[in-house]
């Protein structure tokens, strides 16, 4: 648990006397100082200034003075910022900021993988996907170059429920669009031509920067060619969620971030309907996909439990209700003075502070 | 005057308690749920139940209600299901950077449109005349997000005249807090390089911002103008030999005041309620981001607390107004 963005340690003999009713949290709010740097201070939705804590417990104290963490939203002011000098480090560059400062001498681009992947889902209960060749079609009709093309670069394809850098990834991505075979496989399963698929997605962008909708346009694209109708319903990511949590979608797009990073933190929400994630959402209730996730989790034996993650893997990407389609990548631009970054996905922020210099 | 003050304000508390009613209604009708959406996608359901039992959103909506009203009474906003603070707080935090560019924005739109509108009329279809209404036209149209990366682009990333986006440079701190204006708490505390560092910072999202009001404001002068100074007291001023200057000013321009006040009354209350894109461009931390964020996240607290600040504004600076007529025109009486 400690390893991941969701917690961190707090200092029991500070925290205690300023629990208040909210166990410290509003009180950590303006005085977390568990490492190289002190938070100085937290300017809502516009900066977080940390100081070098001079009371470090760790030996080395930190290598700068203060940094200054800034959001700008506008990823177009990201880049006007590490141009100008304005910022030293910009996260999160979309593929048009990339084009523009590549060849620029005063920095360099650092890509790097999130630990997300995208994905469409079906419900499994629902026609004309409750039937597992309806499924497997959807997986051969799908054009992944098309996808990997809109996101320029800024992304790996993925079709496994692991994702890279993870134990138990397999790197195995066995589909290619195939419209005759997705043709054979819902004429197998029974779909009649023309049938009518609801798919929602959400507003705004998806991760690897391009939105969400132009991702849905060409799946519903492909659908086409196989003789389904995709309908593209868009709505908030927080209205999709809430009817995707009732089980009430036929077909959506979606990304999925695990807890923590083992495999486990994806293999039970994608394989495990009774775990009440990702599987009991799409209605997927496979009793093997079940089991092979509890064992996997529970076995001790490192080659032994990438093994069978393996299987789970190779088990739910050819009976689930996923379509995995691509871990996003994220790009870095990171001035020349400036030294040691490294990018850490556990961790929030997600760029090592202390391990950062300047020149 | 007092009088006149008073039902004003007995108006606004009617109009609050129905902007109430109102965004808690909208609220129930948006289908999806706050909880879920401020816990992300990984939650578990029993985690969203203790969180909504936490936020007391487990009760029925009339129950909630009156539980908003009764604290509302008591200046209690409520807390923000995304920020987790007080929805007050978080006003505080957020309504000085509003009130603040939305001040700059409005002198610039005085400053300029006024008197250029004056000019115009006074020296109708002159190359000025027109090239100003061109440009008011123009400008007035011009899309606030397009032209906001195009004014960035140019004098902060190529020339480097003018200051990013945000308040403050990033190595800059804000000064201490009195009213949460940086320049006026700097000035005041005498802070000179933070004041400086904050007045760079308002001119381009101020000047964007006022491009429309200026345009508003410019053709309301203009037209004002016209038609007053085609009335025959003023051929009948200058007939009895009154200077120019008296004409202009104690018989053209005080009467074609009225209008143009009623116009930045209006113009004046839109940008304080927020303006969202100018906000989102300059990166500037105000009430429309505030809002818009609010709104996506569905944190209706924070929405309900945002609307009340708006729906005040609009009424409070129009009773505004209306005092000032009296100033402008003795024949306005407000009782």
């Amino acid at each position: 648990m400690l390893t991941f963005t969701v917690a961190a340690v707090v200092e029991k003999a500070a925290v205690e006397p300023n629990m208040g009713s909210d166990f410290g949290n509003a009180w950590l709010n303006d005085n977390s100082a568990p490492g190289p740097y002190v938070l100085n201070n937290w300017d809502r939705s516009v900066s977080v200034t940390l100081d070098a804590n001079p009371n470090y417990w760790g030996g080395t104290p930190a290598p700068l003075k203060r940094v200054i963490l800034q959001n700008i939203p506008e990823s177009a002011n990201r880049q006007a910022a590490v141009e100008t000098g304005d910022a030293d480090l910009a996260q999160d560059l979309g593929p048009e900021q990339v084009a523009a400062l590549e060849g620029n001498p005063d920095l360099t681009l650092d890509k790097v993988l999130s630990t997300l992947l995208v994905y469409t889902s079906v419900n499994a209960t629902m026609p004309p996907f409750d039937n597992p060749d309806a499924r497997q079609a959807l997986r051969y009709a799908i054009n992944y170059d098309n996808i990997m093309t809109l996101l320029g670069g800024n992304a790996e394809l993925v079709q496994e429920i692991i994702p890279i850098s993870f134990a138990g990834h397999t790197g195995k991505n066995p589909f290619t669009q195939d419209i005759a075979k997705a043709k054979e496989l819902l004429a197998k399963a029974g779909v009649a031509e023309g049938t009518k698929v609801p798919f929602t997605v959400a507003t705004a962008t998806a991760p690897g920067g391009v939105d969400w909708a132009t991702i849905a346009a060409s799946i519903r694209a492909d659908l086409a060619q196989v003789g389904l109708e995709g309908e593209i319903q868009q709505m908030q990511q927080s209205e999709l969620l809430t009817k995707y949590r009732a089980q009430e979608l036929p077909m959506l797009l979606m990304n999925w971030g695990p807890d923590f990073p083992d495999p486990d933190g994806n293999g039970t929400p994608f394989a495990n309907y009774d775990a009440k994630s990702l599987a009991w959402r799409n209605s997927w209730n496979d009793p093997q996909a079940i089991e092979l996730s509890k064992a996997a989790a529970a076995e001790l034996d490192v080659d032994k439990r990438n093994e069978m993650y393996a299987q789970l893997s190779e088990y739910v990407q050819n009976n689930g209700p996923f379509a995995m389609l691509y871990q996003p990548t994220r790009v870095y631009a990171v001035r020349n003075n400036i030294d040691g970054f490294v990018y850490d996905p556990n961790d929030t922020p997600t760029v090592s502070l202390w391990m950062i210099s300047k020149k | 005057m007092t009088r006149f003050v008073i039902r004003r304000i007995l108006g606004l508390l009617f109009v609050l308690f129905g902007v109430t009613i109102m965004t808690f209604a909208l609220a129930q009708l948006v289908p999806a749920d706050p909880v879920a959406a401020a816990l992300g996608s990984n939650a578990r359901d029993d985690q969203i139940e203790a969180y909504r039992k936490q936020l007391g959103l487990d009760q029925p909506a009339p129950v909630r209600y009156v539980i908003y009203m009764k604290n509302l009474l008591q200046g209690d906003l409520g807390a923000s299901i995304r920020t987790r603070r007080p929805v007050m707080d978080d006003l505080i935090d957020y309504l000085p950077a509003t009130i603040e560019l939305s001040l700059a924005a409005m002198t610039i739109a005085l400053l300029v449109g006024v008197p250029i509108g004056v000019f115009s009329a006074l020296h109708r279809n002159s190359w000025v005349d027109v090239v100003a209404r061109i440009s008011a036209m123009a400008f007035g149209s011009m899309p606030i997000f397009y032209i906001g990366l195009l004014a960035l682009g140019f004098f902060w990333r190529q020339l480097q005249w003018l200051p990013g986006p945000g308040r403050l440079d990033a190595t800059m701190q804000p000064p201490q807090r009195i009213t949460g204006l940086f320049t006026f708490d700097a000035a005041v505390t005498g802070n000179w390089p933070v004041f400086w560092n904050a007045s760079a910072h308002l001119i381009l999202p101020g000047l964007i911002l006022a491009l429309f009001s200026t345009a508003v404001l410019l053709r309301m002068t203009r037209s004002s103008m016209l038609e007053i100074l085609g009335q025959d007291y003023i051929r009948t001023a200058r007939a009895k030999g009154l200077n120019e200057r008296n004409v202009l000013y104690r018989h053209a321009f005080k009467n074609a005041l009225p209008p143009i006040l009623t116009t930045t009354g209006i113009v004046f209350g839109s940008l304080l309620s927020g303006a969202v894109l100018t906000e989102t461009i300059f990166n500037w931390p105000g009430l429309g981001r505030y809002a818009t964020t609010s709104v996506t996240t569905l944190d209706y607290p924070a929405v309900l607390g945002v609307t009340l600040v708006a729906a005040t504004i609009y009424p409070l600076v129009n009773t505004l107004i209306d005092i000032s007529y009296t100033a402008v025109d003795p024949r306005v009486r407000i009782d």
